[in-house]
């Protein structure tokens, strides 16, 4: 059966010179027209198809199509140092992570997760407007401090990254930023030579602020489980917190002014740079989630996190001072009391 | 004879006849502006310019078979008189939908072969977007019978690639 086929066949062909034809059109002709899946998908076929398909252009071209900001020279020379170089980089950076993995004390043992030494993370960042790019990003952090909380600011305070996306005028416009607007959040460690995705794709939150000016604010993020050992812990699961702001520019169209990333406990408290690598370094190493439907499991991760979240704060409240909770819920009604009476007696000195 | 024929812009060399021999040792016969989009035959009828009479030229194209030319030649024909008018991208696209359309897979893969020899681009583009098209969300096992590739890893060495990409696999269709 092998023999009979007319694409990879080597021995059906009278003349020589056309034997060695076909691969090279699968390669260069069929090949890049395929996306990550199918080219992934192919390699598994025959030993063969899995050399032509593991070619690193083609595995470089998907990334950089996939997240432009891949292709700068920095980032470059990290993929390539990669162990399949392109395509272990697209693995990483398409899933996010989603336990941690038994077999990680293995892993972190060749690498100890060990802040004290040089470590870095660079994030790759992308954002799309109805699938089409409007902004990368590519930052890279070095210091991990133990008393300061983790934090990547993508831009300079005075910074604004000009798009051309009209700025929503209504509710309904509001509504549908939360559909147009994807991002991408690649965490890569070049010394270990792992990458993970930290976004939910969709924003979970898409909300409007006033002060200062008018700005359009969006949550990314991620809910990572710390799980077992960790139950009841403030760490049992932790959330990568990526927010956006937009400004609108007087033409009518949005700037970008901030882009960040931060890591919070069940509590949502800011984790250290030290705490934070340690757990990034967890994620890298551990299972990794489906690439389908992330978008409602990044959302379902983070409603059911501010749920518990909401949860673990309301009961230490009240197991830790329930007196002085419900004090300070007397003091709130009897406030609102005082705010009704005067607004009362104001209006009725202006009318009688 | 030239002159008075108005209906066709190419009519000198349309009307010219070549000779083309495929392997299987048929000899069919093609206008010359067709034969002319084949690159083998382009440089053989180029080396044998000095042949004043082009019906006695037969040209030699050993890797293409006479089933498989058949079904290019009229293709090639088509297409050339849709390029020669000033018609849309549209109509190109849907007249090579249409032929790609009921293509069995082997033969898919023949017209490649033959559209590659040939060195007709334009087919080979088509046929390799067709091809990309109907491997695209399938299953390992399609694509190895797709292309008739015998698997040559063990269970051991294809769980093992599986597991590296499992990304790649959520969104297959049923086969």
């Amino acid at each position: 059966m092998d023999m009979d086929s007319p694409w990879l066949s080597n021995t059906n062909i009278s003349s020589n010179s056309i034997s060695t034809v076909h691969p090279d059109i699968m390669e260069t002709h069929i090949f890049k027209l395929l996306d990550a899946s199918a080219l992934a998908s192919a390699s598994c076929v025959s030993s063969q198809l899995y050399s032509l398909a593991s070619d690193e252009t083609l595995w470089t071209n998907i990334c950089n199509s996939t997240w432009p900001s891949t292709d700068t020279p920095r980032i470059r020379h990290v993929i390539s140092s990669f162990p399949k170089g392109p395509r272990s980089f697209f693995s990483d950076s398409v899933t996010n992570p989603d336990t941690i993995s038994t077999t990680t004390t293995n892993s972190s043992s060749s690498f100890p997760v060990n802040p004290d030494c040089t470590s870095r993370l660079i994030s790759a960042v992308d954002i799309y407007y109805q699938k089409r790019h409007v902004f990368s990003k590519v930052v890279e952090t070095e210091s991990f401090s133990n008393s300061s909380p983790f934090r990547v600011e993508l831009l300079d305070p005075e910074d604004t990254v000009p798009t051309r996306i009209p700025h929503p005028v209504d509710e309904r416009m509001m509504l549908e930023l939360g559909d147009r607007f994807t991002l991408s959040w690649i965490l890569i460690d070049p010394i270990r030579r792992r990458a993970m995705n930290l976004s939910s794709y969709k924003p979970v939150i898409v909300e409007r602020r006033w002060l200062p000016g008018e700005q359009v604010h969006m949550r990314y993020g991620w809910v990572f489980y710390l799980g077992l050992g960790k139950e009841g812990s403030a760490t049992e699961y932790v959330k990568f917190g990526i927010s956006v702001t937009w400004e609108e520019c007087q033409c009518g169209v949005m700037h970008v002014t901030g882009v960040s990333l931060d890591l919070e406990d069940m509590y949502g408290d800011h984790l250290s740079g030290k705490e934070s690598l340690a757990i990034i370094q967890k994620g890298m190493a551990g299972n990794r989630g489906s690439v389908k439907g992330r978008e409602e499991e990044g959302r379902r991760r983070y409603e059911e996190y501010m749920e518990m979240r909401r949860e673990r704060i309301l009961s230490v409240i009240s197991i830790k001072e329930p007196e002085r909770f419900h004090h300070s819920l007397y003091v709130y009604g009897a406030f609102r009391l005082f705010i009704f009476a005067t607004l009362g007696l104001l209006l009725f000195r202006r009318f009688f | 004879m030239a002159s008075s024929s108005s209906s066709s812009s190419c009519s000198s060399s349309s009307e010219k006849k070549i000779t083309l021999k495929s392997s299987d040792g048929e000899a069919l016969n093609v206008e010359k502006n067709v034969a002319l989009e084949f690159e083998p035959a382009k440089g053989f009828l180029e080396d044998n310019s000095e042949e004043a009479d082009d019906e006695a030229i037969v040209v030699p194209l050993p890797n293409v078979s006479a089933a498989v030319l058949s079904e290019l030649i009229p293709y090639v024909k088509q297409r050339l008189e849709l390029s020669a008018k000033p018609v849309q991208k549209k109509l190109i696209k849907a007249f090579d939908d249409q032929f790609t359309r009921h293509l069995s897979d082997d033969k898919l893969g023949e017209l490649m072969l033959a559209a590659n020899y040939l060195g007709v681009n334009y087919l080979l583009d088509v046929l390799c977007d067709v091809t990309a098209d109907r491997i695209k969300n399938k299953s390992v096992e399609y694509v190895r019978e797709f292309l008739g590739i015998q698997n040559d890893f063990t269970p051991e060495e294809e769980a093992e690639l599986r597991a590296q990409c499992p990304w790649a696999f959520e969104g297959v269709d049923q086969d």
